[in-house]
């Protein structure tokens, strides 16, 4: 090494990031001349004042709480935003999961076309499979249930995390809706049932709500998914729910 | 509170003081460094997702300081290259001598760093205060490294000609143009 190597290597030198071989090149240098070496100590020394010298200088607890609680307020705000987005994006109506129980005045044509028949369908089928009770084959062993959402491309845990707050998963079976497969699954509690139809899907639609007779559905689309809720209920039930399995997905 | 603002309580505002101390000395007064870190948080919890596990969570909330203090320079076309004196060291060496009379040496050292060009403070704050290596400020910056280290031996001239014009580089002369 000659002194113009050890001028480019000093910064690396100084900051131990040279390999072991070229750190003992430098600083055989620095043993046989003086000049290096009085510059490599001296930049040394400026480096321990300069550190010194702005670490020596405070930052006041008052100005550090008053950040943190600023970035907190932001954090929280952008955690609501962010949750807003996300069911405005799939949605890409506003309004249409606010308007479950009241009808389908706010959705757009080309959602009303593609998935209203999808909604017809879960509406019967939950009449005629919860509400009258027909007799069925349903899967009630949390196992087979899990065995059964994995054979139509849906993750188990979806299972669990999709069941509403105060409700338990009941039973579920396949079923065909529209001429398609959908996992329908039950969640029960004292007040009665909730239908959840859940779909593999590679399509983004936006979400869609209404009532067909007695029944209250909600749904929506995203990019792995269609879900379709359904309840007897009255009020805005499978709105609640639809807006939580969307949270969760 | 969520598991991920834990998270990021933990391994990202616990670095509040460091981008505090660098930030105060990009910007020209302490309201403009405050909102300087509030916005490089913000932008850190929107990726914070993204992280990987065994980031170096420092480096990439200064990666994302510096990237911040950019736009905000390119937004107003009239961020400080070099501050002057009495807006950069007044403000925080006026707050801090309520308390501690700070050494003449330190007071000398801040206005030295303070009228440094801003590339060069820059590079010092990192390496020198801070103690990132050059291959870190590099991903810091978005620089290659050789442009890191050449810029400071520069810096580091620099600093010592304001400080001790005499003892500054009289055997390298010339070397950086080598
Ligand atoms: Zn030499």
């Amino acid at each position: 090494m000659n002194c113009t190597d050890i001028w480019q290597l000093a910064p690396l030198y100084l900051s131990g990031e040279l390999d072991s071989a070229r750190t003992e090149q430098f600083a055989a240098h620095l043993r046989t001349c003086d000049a290096c070496a009085r510059e490599i100590g001296q930049q040394q020394a400026f480096d321990s004042l300069l550190q010194a010298g702005v670490l020596s200088e405070p930052i006041d607890s008052a100005t550090v709480e008053r950040v943190e609680r600023a970035v907190e307020r932001m954090v929280r705000r952008s955690i609501a935003a962010e949750s807003r987005r996300r069911v405005l994006a799939v949605a890409g109506i506003a309004a249409t999961l606010a308007v479950a129980a009241f009808g389908i005045r706010m959705a757009s044509r080309a959602a009303r076309a593609t998935i209203a028949p999808i909604y017809t369908a879960a509406a019967f089928d939950h009449r005629i499979e919860i509400v009258d009770g027909q007799p069925r084959k349903w899967f009630t062993d949390p196992a087979a249930i899990e065995g059964l959402a994995r054979s139509q491309g849906i993750a188990e845990s979806a299972v669990y995390a999709l069941a509403p707050a105060g409700y338990r998963l009941a039973k579920a079976k396949v079923c065909l809706l529209d001429g398609r497969l959908f996992l329908h699954l039950v969640y029960a509690n004292a007040a009665g049932n909730v239908s959840l139809y859940l779909r593999r899907t590679d399509r983004v639609r936006s979400v869609h709500a209404e009532t067909r007779g007695k029944e209250h559905v909600a749904g929506f689309q995203e990019h792995q998914l269609t879900a379709v809720v359904v309840t007897e209920q009255p009020g805005d039930a499978a709105e609640r729910l639809a807006r939580t399995a969307f949270a969760i997905l | 509170m969520s598991a991920r603002q834990d998270e990021f309580e933990r391994v990202a505002m616990c670095h509040m003081r460091s981008l505090l101390r660098v930030a105060r000395r990009l910007t020209s007064g302490s309201s403009q460094a405050e909102d300087l870190v509030q916005e490089c948080f913000l932008l850190a919890w929107r990726g914070f997702h993204q992280l990987r596990e065994g980031t170096n969570t420092r480096a990439w909330l200064f990666r994302i300081l510096f990237n911040a203090f950019y736009a905000q320079g390119r937004k107003r076309r009239r961020a400080p290259d070099t501050v002057s004196l009495t807006a950069d060291v007044s403000a925080p060496v006026s707050s801090l001598s309520r308390r501690v009379p700070p050494l003449d040496e330190s007071v000398e050292v801040a206005r030295a760093l303070a009228a440094l060009q801003l590339d060069h403070r820059t590079v010092l704050l990192l390496a020198v205060v801070e103690g990132f290596t050059c291959s870190e400020i590099a991903e810091i910056l978005g620089v290659p490294v050789g442009t890191v280290t050449s810029r400071l031996s520069r810096a580091r001239q620099a600093m010592r000609m304001r400080l001790a014009p005499k003892a500054a580089g009289a055997a390298w002369a010339g070397k950086e143009q080598g």
